[in-house]
């Protein structure tokens, strides 16, 4: 059944039309917000990264095909697998999969955008420049060679002095923006735009797998963005936060490292396991067996991974009863991968088989992942790991896991969706013949890596010594590995052919079960007509005909909105309005480009500038344009109407202040490792305990300004717009005074970063907190200025609320570094 | 409390219980290793309230799944389905505390 | 991983464990998907029963799996793990790109010789960057770190030449930093470490000449031969040099011709190695390689 346009509403089309349709210029092509373009563009160039990274393995496949060779020298080889890692993971399978996110969920959930279209092109434009500026080590001739991993202190400043490894860590914290409010993003959406009558339960399985996702994206981020950016402090100005000699310590970087590298691989499985439960329940016509065991799996296996990541460090020389607890949390997974195996084969059990491309992706998914998981399984046990790990079987293990995870559903992805993104279908016999290669040349290529490490054959080694078995082994792996590379062509001629002359598919070529077929192939620009009302999970299969349960049309097309619902029962609670299209995130993102690639060059000018940049493009960005003003109405005729709860807005800066205090939680967690590691009292004998009496004043002043703020907040929310303004200007001012007597205190303090870890840790943690101070200081300027000009109101203040959010939150850091840096020091001796 | 509070803290105990226990076990481990403080007792006490804390949560999720929306009741079982697999995680955690030892 | 050594009676059951039960579970998946996609339906899935079936057979049945998996392992860990008399300590000492071993005073590079079954402590530790000491025949890996003192150990039943590796990345040479041990019975290996004990030989002649060109130039600054003037701390000891089998880590056998190309151009076998390439003459190097090769 068919929710598209019927002949009676052709002025509500053009009305729709009008308010959506970008500027058919240069011009809109830069300033879109359409999640569908910015998804698609997501997925073109993220497949661009897939070539290069691919072509990165084909020269290395080629240089180890017989032992010996001398194809590539030794230092471009690390360079070669240090990119290839980084691409893969980065800059190919994690944005790849946000652009299907991207364009696939707010379809799936019957929404006309995502919570955030600004954010969501901004979001782009920083993958697309962070990539930029990762590749540009290669015409400057300055590969990073330290593998994806980096370990110090063989990145660190005395054994790697080149700048490679600077635009591998300057590129990976700038792309950490992008990751990061995409998750925000994605996680704002699915809670509070899916269409009414969408509950938790009736989600599709694809999108509670991005939400799934999203989380573990915006916990997991922090942790290497402050890796990196010690990193980049020991590299730059000399601070010891992983130099033995100076107080700090290697492994710190691993803890941090794996902290959020663990996590990663289940950002760039459960997407793809989302698209497997999308793909299999359509190509056997039932529904998916077992969905709560598929939902709980998705989120234990997010909500466990972050609690393995030590199983990466069994080697490492930590006391092996403390190893125990990972490795029984590693295997634990083994339970969520089970509840995943059972339900898809129950699911075809189901079913009978309809044998297409997709459904061949699908199940040569579970075949490979079934293979990755178990191998996996045991990697998590303890004496196993230590024989084979860092050997060619963990490159076999993780390549079943995340090529066989992930690249073999996003095939099956291409072969599903294409024709809802393009309105053509691929064609099924080039399908076949791209499936066939992939698969037979998957496993050619890594099958015999398990037994090349099993043998004893190391990881990253651009060479071997000749004359054993590994000869054979390494010769069958290129084979594979070039034969999977035909299959990758044979699917872009596929794809070249198809979006050409492909047979035209209609708006449901499959008969599928979610939203996205519901509205034409390609979709319109706003998606849908009406926005359906959802009575079941499978709302396509449903008998009940769908009502629509979309505004009425004057105010559909009289400017951009879609519905706001309630997170869990998505119970219609407000019209949102969504932005027009704007300059602004391109802006912010090059100017943030600007600001890394002042970083990269040591070039303060180039940084100072960058920053001003940042700052002008947020202020455009924040400032109100005609359409946005009052961005929160109440709606009088919702079906059973309830109270309207937070805004998205506000739902998005308290995902921000999570991301936020993570950093926080991370640079702190730093601090007493150290201190636990350094064996002695911390701070370390040599450097002075830290006096409490400034602090405490500075304390004082800083947790004080939270009150002026909260009682101009509920002076605005009273209509009060004087004391609104007297508020801010009080608060503002005692937190200035605080940054003041920071100053003082760092003028009288007798060491300095580079003195020792300590040092490093001292300061890092309370300047970037004074960065903080900063950021709400001048957020709270901009609230001053706006509200001299009059544009807060008792209905619309949403801004003085999320300024408020994040200043409390800033106050309430302090309080965790007060405790940390000052109360701890007088105790830890 | 709010039923949608109780519900959210219901979701919330069991993870928590489990890397609670998994972080004060590596944190205990590592303190018996590098600063010869050994207390093998605590250990066991924290599997102990971890264990207590997941089956209160099951226990009261499903005691409200019933005044619940179809969302919430939903989120209740999965909820309590997931108190149960880490059940089973908080065992295999003590599993490891009672079959390994040594600090090498 | 054949043998496996004094860790084998522990390793190798777990081993075959391991297989077993990956080996058994995999079948098992894949009888089942091939049933599932060959079959047509006959129960109905899309109910309770078949929620039930994926918690038993997905949730219930790897639980027990795991758990019994877990212990397992366990305490196979443990056994590997514990700490117990050894007969021989050795400090192993990873440097970019090649091992140290000491033995007491007494050091040596990239050739561990060790007893025949008996257990040999190993002490391993960085003097630069992480690397990682694998003898896949005779143990499990273990980092070696500059932060931290790490112990493992190491028992040959049979007597014989392990092969090992790097196994951490290390940097541009991590893939020519590799080892052997050399397993024999207790007499040779007393034998062995007395004369390794022993200043260098006195050479006379060429190797004289050799002996003077060695200390004139940059070598002596990174080599140390115990007995001679040259003490540098930087590259490994070479007072027994000719009684080893490997160059360069593993690069090259030892014999005189491969001496001779090494020492001519070492980046040449092993590009990006901190050894300079000393430019001497023909003539030089002919001493240079007589006096290193009267180093056994």
């Amino acid at each position: 059944m068919r929710l598209a346009a019927d002949a009676g509403v052709p002025s509500l089309v053009r009305g729709l039309e009008r308010v959506w349709e970008s500027a058919h210029d240069e011009a809109g092509w830069v300033t879109t917000t359409d999640h569908k373009k910015i998804g698609a563009r997501y997925i073109a160039t993220a497949f661009v990264f897939f070539i290069l990274g691919g072509i990165e393995a084909l020269v290395m496949r080629a240089q180890l095909a017989l032992p010996g060779q001398a194809l590539v020298d030794p230092a471009t080889y690390d360079g070669l697998f240090t990119m290839h890692g980084t691409t893969m993971i980065f800059l190919f399978a994690t944005p790849m999969l946000s652009g299907f996110g991207n364009y696939l969920v707010p379809l799936m959930i019957g929404a006309r955008d995502m919570a955030f279209p600004r954010l969501n092109a901004f979001g782009y434009w920083v993958f697309v420049l962070a990539g930029l500026l990762m590749y540009l080590s290669f015409p400057a001739s300055s590969l990073p060679q330290n593998g994806w991993f980096a370990y110090t202190p063989l990145s660190g400043p005395a054994y790697s002095p080149e700048s490679g490894i600077d635009f591998w860590s300057l590129g990976l914290i700038f792309l950490g923006i992008a990751t990061t409010v995409g998750g925000i993003n994605f996680i704002v959406t699915i809670a509070k735009l899916r269409a009414p009558g969408m509950s938790v339960d009736r989600m599709p399985l694809f999108v509670w797998n991005i939400l799934v996702t999203a989380i573990a994206m915006v916990f997991a981020i922090p942790s290497l963005t402050v890796a990196a950016a010690l990193l980049e402090l020991d590299r730059y100005i000399g601070t010891h936060f992983y130099d033995p000699a100076g107080g700090g310590n290697p492994l710190l970087w691993q803890h941090l490292f794996w902290i959020f590298g663990h996590p990663d691989v289940y950002i760039i499985f459960m997407p793809a396991a989302g698209m497997v439960s999308s793909i299999l329940p359509v190509f056997v016509r039932r529904p998916i067996v077992g969905y709560p065991a598929l939902v709980l799996a998705s989120v234990l296996t997010i909500a466990i991974g972050f609690g393995v990541w030590a199983h990466h460090m069994f080697a490492v020389g930590l006391p092996v009863q403390a190893l125990g607890f990972f490795s029984a949390a590693s295997m634990l997974i083994a339970i969520p991968a089970g509840l995943q195996m059972a339900a898809w084969i129950a699911t075809i059990w189901a079913g009978r088989a309809l044998w297409s491309t997709a459904f061949l992706f699908a199940v040569g998914f579970i075949v490979l992942f079934l293979l990755g998981g178990l191998t996996g399984v045991m990697l998590g046990a303890l004496p196993f790991d230590w024989q084979v790990t860092d050997s060619y079987f963990v490159v076999a293990h993780f390549h079943y896991v995340l090529f066989g995870g992930m690249v073999f559903p996003l095939f099956g992805a291409f072969y599903y969706w294409f024709p809802k993104m393009s309105g053509r279908l691929l064609d099924e016999r080039l399908g076949v013949a791209n499936f066939v290669t992939m698969f037979v040349g998957f496993n050619l290529a890594f099958f015999p890596m398990h037994i090349a490490g099993m043998l004893g054959m190391p990881r990253r080694v651009y060479t071997y010594p000749g004359g054993s078995a590994l000869d054979a082994l390494n010769l069958l792996s290129t084979a594979g590995s070039f034969l999977i590379a035909v299959s990758v062509v044979i699917f872009i001629a596929n794809w070249a052919w198809a979006s050409r002359r492909g047979h035209v598919a209609g708006a449901d070529p499959w008969a599928s079960n979610t939203l996205e077929w519901a509205t034409a192939s390609p979709p319109p620009v706003y998606n849908f007509d009406r926005i359906p009302m959802v009575r079941s999970r499978d709302p396509l299969w449903d008998k009940r005909t769908p009502r629509t349960a979309s505004e009425p049309a004057d105010l559909a097309t009289s400017r951009r909105q879609t519905f706001g619902t309630s997170p869990i029962e998505a119970r219609a609670e407000t019209y949102l309005r969504m932005p027009m299209d704007s300059l602004a995130p391109a802006l912010a993102a090059a100017a943030l480009f600007v600001l890394f690639a002042g970083l990269l060059l040591k070039f303060l000018v180039v940084v100072a500038l960058g920053a001003v940049l940042v700052i002008a493009a947020v202020v455009l960005w924040l400032w109100p344009t005609r359409e946005v003003r009052g961005a929160h109405l109440p709606i009088d005729d919702a079906p059973r109407a309830i109270e309207p709860g937070r805004a998205p807005g506000w739902w998005g800066v308290a995902l921000l202040v999570g991301t936020d205090a993570t950093m926080f939680v991370a640079l702190l967690a730093s601090y007493f490792y150290l201190g636990f590691a350094a064996n002695a009292s911390w701070p370390p004998p040599e450097i002075e305990r830290p006096k409490l009496l400034m602090p405490l004043i500075g304390s004082a002043l800083l947790l004080g300004s939270s009150a002026p703020i909260a009682w101009a907040e509920r002076a605005i929310a009273r209509g009060d717009r004087t004391r609104l303004l007297i508020g801010l200007v009080v608060g503002w001012l005692m937190s200035a005074a605080f940054l003041t007597v920071q100053g003082f205190e760092y003028l009288q303090k007798t060491f300095a970063p580079q003195t020792n870890a300590y040092g490093s840790l001292f300061f890092t943690i309370t300047s970037f907190h004074g960065l903080h101070v900063v950021s709400a200081l001048v957020l709270v300027a901009v609230l001053v200025a706006r509200g001299l000009r009059g544009q807060f109101s008792r209905d619309r203040h949403l801004a003085v609320q999320n300024v408020a959010l994040w200043w409390h939150f800033v106050g309430g850091a302090w309080v965790a570094i007060f405790a940390a840096l000052y109360l701890s020091a007088q105790v830890l001796r | 409390m709010n039923r949608d509070r109780l519900l959210w803290l219901c979701v919330a105990t069991p993870i928590t219980a489990w890397a609670a226990q998994l972080l004060l076990a590596y944190f205990l481990a590592s303190l018996a290793c590098f600063k010869g403080i050994a207390l093998p007792v605590a250990s066991h006490l924290v599997t102990v309230a971890a264990l207590i804390a997941t089956v209160g949560a099951l226990l009261v999720t499903r005691r409200i799944r019933s005044d619940l929306g179809a969302g919430g009741a939903f989120l209740a079982s999965v909820s309590a389905l997931g108190a149960a697999v880490l059940l089973v995680g908080i065992a295999l955690g003590e599993l490891a505390l009672l079959f390994v030892r040594g600090c090498a | 991983m054949s043998g496996l050594g004094g860790a084998s009676s522990v390793v190798t059951p777990f081993l075959v464990l391991t297989f077993a039960l990956a080996a058994s579970v995999c079948v098992v998946v894949l009888v089942a998907l091939a049933l599932a996609l060959s079959r047509t339906p006959t129960i109905d899935l899309a109910s309770d029963l078949g929620l039930r079936l994926v918690l038993v057979v997905g949730g219930a049945v790897p639980a027990a799996i795991v758990a019994l998996y877990l212990v397992a392992s366990l305490l196979a860990a443990s056994a590997l793990a514990a700490p117990a008399a050894a007969s021989v300590s050795v400090d192993v000492i990873g440097h970019q790109w090649w091992w140290e071993f000491r033995y007491g005073d007494v050091a040596t590079a990239n050739e561990l010789h060790i007893p025949v079954g008996e257990r040999i402590e190993l002490r391993l530790i960085s003097a630069d960057v992480i690397h990682s000491f694998w003898v896949p025949d005779l143990q499990g890996k273990t980092d070696a770190l500059p932060s931290q003192t790490n112990r493992m150990w190491l028992l040959a039943e049979k007597a014989g030449r392990y092969d090992g590796v790097c196994a951490e990345f290390c940097g541009v040479q991590h893939a020519w930093m590799r080892l052997v041990v050399v397993a024999e019975p207790r007499s040779d290996f007393d034998r062995w470490l007395a004369r390794q004990g022993e200043p260098r030989r006195t050479g006379s002649g060429v190797a004289a000449e050799g002996e003077r060109i060695f200390d004139m130039h940059v070598c002596a600054s990174c080599h140390t031969i115990r007995g001679s003037a040259a003490n540098g701390k930087v590259g490994p000891d070479l007072t027994h040099l000719a009684s080893r089998s490997l160059l360069g880590a593993g690069v090259l056998p030892n014999n005189t011709g491969t001496l001779r190309a090494w020492l001519a151009d070492p980046a040449h076998f092993k590009p990006g190695v901190l050894m300079p390439n000393v430019s001497l003459s023909d003539t030089e190097l002919d001493a240079l390689v007589a006096y290193l090769g009267s180093l056994d």
